[in-house]
Order: structure tokens, then sequence, then C-alpha cells
């Protein structure tokens, strides 16, 4: 279930367009970390690969094969990308097992992680923002077994937190999935790439948004290798 | 009447003409009414909780029943050629039109509700304009309707609110899904599949429609809308909509009756008689108090 934009203009209507890809390929599998400065365009272009904010002009279609297909099958398109927004809601008084149904098996997602299990019957604004996140996180893995899309997942999160959830995306890598996550924090990034095994890193890659252009950097298997590249493109 | 004299008329063994009559023309529509009434404006509060994301909206908060007022007035004190429940459902209908454009505009809830309180403000103003050049008669008439009571439903008007029970709650109950998902917020349910426009829209269309409705047969309801779900949710686990909708209801039929009885027993005592507003505020207004006193350190 590969995503494949083509000729995309991502921006708002009537300004000028935030990032021009003319062909992005991201390949199933593998954690996909975009790192970009505030205001660079990662949230605009999470919201249109999600297909809640329109593309200015271009495509983009999720393939498998031979077979590929764009968001304009809604039901479709959400059964491969799930969303996770960067703030946990707030004062929500559904009850986890009611947040985790809206999308599939509570006891499923207990599977995934199951430091779920006691909080289940919990409302949602009893929890931690650590913990409500992470709820947020299994009731994506359970909209979608393929791509989890996140857009600063980790801000509001102490580094205990963000451990579980780095935890909870590389099990989602390893089970088949692919994530996508949008943030600016580097050194969360290197830390939580830190704590992935080695092939789940093989896989995964970072994408540097600057200049309305993305630029595509493999982690591999050594993450002094990647730092060392991450200099290089920062500094250059 | 007593009890089982009650019980033969309801079931067409009334020991007299008289008793049919009362149980048929006066109690069973008046009853019937405050039921469905009670069932209708509960699920609007919670409804309008739900779609604002906020505990203390409701049909009343923002404005949406002073827009139904205003259709009322236009109908009844400048004496336009259309019914009230005509008027009571287009006003109801261009007021929630205005605050679904300020709900969009506006990021915060807060400012959504501040916003239907202007309007309800700026619409009650017009109303005290036309009342104060309306003619006497025609004066006594709105201001009577103002004060809310069950009791003018005739049969017909009762049944047609049972309809829209079986109308909305069966809506409620099918886009539950849509609702839970609203709660955790607009653009992640958009991403779990809920259709922004669609939802806005049968929103917009079933409130106007059953707020006209109901505010035209029994006047602008106070409190119902915004207290009942907040009973519910004092005594209630469950907070799916799925699971909630019969909840809500119940509360909202024993608040309605509770409200009613007590406005009969003023009347039956021969004192002063209490309108059903204000018997409503009275219990209403201690909830929602209640509300803000345990919601201080976190609503916003």
């Amino acid at each position: 279930m590969n995503l494949k934009l083509q000729h995309a203009q991502i921006g708002h209507a009537g300004h000028p367009p935030l990032l021009e890809l003319d062909s992005w390929f991201l390949e199933a599998g593998g954690l996909h970390v975009i790192l970009g400065s505030n205001g660079a365009g990662k949230s605009t272009l999470l919201r249109s690969i999600l297909g809640i904010h329109p593309l200015l002009s271009g495509s983009f279609a999720l393939e498998a094969g031979s077979r590929h297909w764009g968001p304009e099958n809604r039901a479709n398109w959400i059964k491969h990308l799930a969303f996770v927004p960067s703030t946990p809601p707030q004062q929500v008084g559904l009850t986890v097992r009611e947040v985790l149904e809206l999308s599939g098996d509570a006891s499923e997602a207990a599977r995934l992680n199951p430091r779920l299990e006691p909080w289940l019957n919990f409302r949602l604004s009893q929890l931690s923002d650590g913990q409500a996140q992470q709820v947020m996180v299994a009731r994506a893995m359970l909209q979608s077994r393929h791509w989890v899309v996140l857009d600063e997942p980790t801000a509001f999160l102490d580094v205990a937190a963000q451990r579980d959830m780095w935890a909870m995306l590389s099990r989602h890598v390893e089970e088949g999935g692919s994530v996508l996550m949008a943030t600016h924090d580097l050194r969360g990034v290197q830390r939580g790439l830190a704590s992935t095994t080695p092939e789940v890193r093989s896989k995964s890659s970072i994408m540097l948004l600057r200049n309305r252009v993305i630029q595509s950097i493999p982690v591999g298997a050594s993450l002094e290798e990647l730092e060392l590249e991450l200099e290089r493109a920062l500094g250059g | 009447m007593s009890p089982p004299e009650v019980l033969r008329a309801a079931t067409g063994r009334a020991s007299s003409e008289l008793h049919e009559v009362v149980m048929h023309t006066v109690r069973l529509p008046r009853t019937l009414a405050a039921a469905a009434s009670g069932m209708l404006l509960a699920w609007l509060g919670l409804l309008m909780q739900t779609w604002f994301r906020n505990p203390l909206a409701g049909p009343g908060v923002l404005g949406i029943t002073s827009g139904g007022s205003l259709g009322v007035a236009l109908a009844v004190l400048l004496g336009w050629g259309m019914p009230t429940w005509l008027g009571a459902s287009l006003g109801c209908l261009a007021v929630l039109l205005l605050i679904g454009m300020g709900a969009r505009r506006f990021a915060s809830p807060v400012t959504t509700l501040v916003f239907g309180l202007m309007i309800s403000y700026a619409v009650s103003a017009a109303v005290t304009v036309l009342e104060s050049s309306a003619s006497a008669e025609s004066l006594q008439t709105f201001v009577f309707w103002g004060m809310g009571t069950f009791g003018k439903a005739t049969l017909w008007q009762a049944t047609t609110l049972l309809g829209l029970v079986v109308v909305l709650g069966s809506w409620m109950r099918w886009r539950s899904a849509w609702l839970d998902a609203w709660l955790l917020g607009e653009e992640l349910a958009q991403t779990m599949g809920v259709s922004r426009t669609q939802m806005n829209r049968e929103i917009l269309l079933l409130t106007g429609l059953v707020l006209g409705w109901v505010t035209s047969v029994c006047g602008p309801l106070a409190f119902l809308g915004l207290a009942v779900p907040h009973v519910y949710k004092f005594f209630h686990v469950e907070r799916s909509h799925r699971d909630s909708v019969m909840g809500v209801a119940a509360w909202g039929v024993v608040l309605a009756l509770m409200a009613d009885g007590l406005v009969r027993w003023t009347d039956a005592d021969g004192g002063a008689h209490w309108p059903l507003n204000a018997v409503l505020a009275m219990l209403g207004a201690p909830v929602v108090v209640s509300v803000l006193w345990k919601r201080t350190h976190d609503w916003s």
C-alpha cells in the first residue's frame, strides 16, 4: 500500500503553495518522519493526504500492485489511512472502550498494547495526556492496518510517554503497517528511532521539509551515519 | 378525577361523559405533549452539547429558541399571514444557520456560545420592539405563549410531537457513531468517516424543524434542553450516543412531567399561577449551576 503524490501543490487557496511535490513516493512499511520547522507545511501536507484539506493541484493515490485509488472513495480511504492529532481530545466523557470501539475491537487494542487493558473502563478525560495519546494511537491502528498518520504526536508528552508511543508505532510496523509522522523534534526522533529494531529502521526514512521541497534521507541501520547525513543536509 | 377514573377514561370506559371529554381533550394531549417535548428538548440539548463540544450549549442558550420567538412574534404581533409553527421553525432555522456559520469561523466553542448569546439579545430586542407596537389583544396572546405551557396542545399536535420523537430518536441512534466521533474533534472525526457537511445539514434541518414545532405548540421552553443531559450524566455511566439516547429521553420525560405537575398543582390550588417557564427555570438553573460548580477548573 504505497503512497504516491504526483505534481501535487499543497497549501491554502489564494496563497502561494507551501509545498510542491513533483513526484513523491512513500513505500509501505517502515516509519517515515517528516521533519520541518513550524509553518513549513507539515500539517497541511498530512491533512491533504488524509483527504480533509484539498490539494491546490495534482493528485495522490494509494497503490498496491497494479491497483490504486484516491481519496474520493472515502470509505475505502479511511480503512487505509488513520489519523492521530497532536493533542489528545480534551474533556471527552466517552470511556476508553467506547473510543476504541468506534474503530474496531477493544480487546484487539489491548492485545496490541497490554497497558491499555486496565484503562478500558476509564473515561478518556480521566487519563493523562500521555495515556490518552496511546489510546488515540491504538484507535488509529484499529482503523487502519496500513498507514497511521501522526501530526506532532509527542508535542505534549514527557519522555516516558514518548517512549511508550514509539514502542506502539514500531509494533505497528512490525505487524506490517506503515507510519507517517510529522514533527519538529529532531532529538525526539533520534531517540525514538534508536529504540526501534534494526529491521524497522532499515525500512524507515527521514524527510526534511524545507524551501517547499522534501529531501529524503534513508535511516539505514546505523544511527551514527544518520546523524552525519542529517548534519550534512541541515548544514547545506 | 381520581386515579381509577383516569384509568377508566383512558381506556374508553369512562363513568361519565365529562370524564371522557376531560381525558381526551385536556389530560391526554397535555400529558403526551409534555412527555414528547421533554424527550425532544432533552435530545436537542444533548445534540447541541455534542455539536459544539460544550457542556453549556443548548437550544435556549444559543438563541435558537429566541429565533423561534421572533418568528412567532412576526406571525402573531405583526399579523403576517403565517401559521405560528412555520414562523417558529423559520425563526429557529435562521438563528441556527447564523450560529452554524459562526461556529465554523470561531475556533473556540466559548466564542460560539457568546455569539449565540449576542444573537439571543439582538433577537429579543427585535421582539420587544414588535411587542411595544402591537395591539393589546395580540400582545396578550404572545406574552402568554411566551410563558410556555403544555396545556394548549391539541391531541393532533401532541401526536405530531410524538411523531417527531420517533424521527429524532431514530436519527440520534442511526448517527450515534458520527456523534461519538465528533466528540473526539472535528478533523479527527472526518478522518474516521464523518461527513461534516452532511452532518451539519442534518443537524440544522432536524433542530430547526423539531424546535420550531415544539416552540410553536408549547412556547419557548427554557432550560429543559440544557439541563436534562446533565441530570442524565449525573446518574448514568454510559456516554456513547447509542447507549444514552433512551436514558436522556427518560429523564426528559420525568423532568417535563414534574414541571407540568407543579404548574397544575399551583393551578388547582387556586393561588398564584406559576408559568411553565418559571418552574423550568427553578428546576433547571440549580442543575446548570452545579455543573459550573464542578467544572470551574476545566471548562474552556
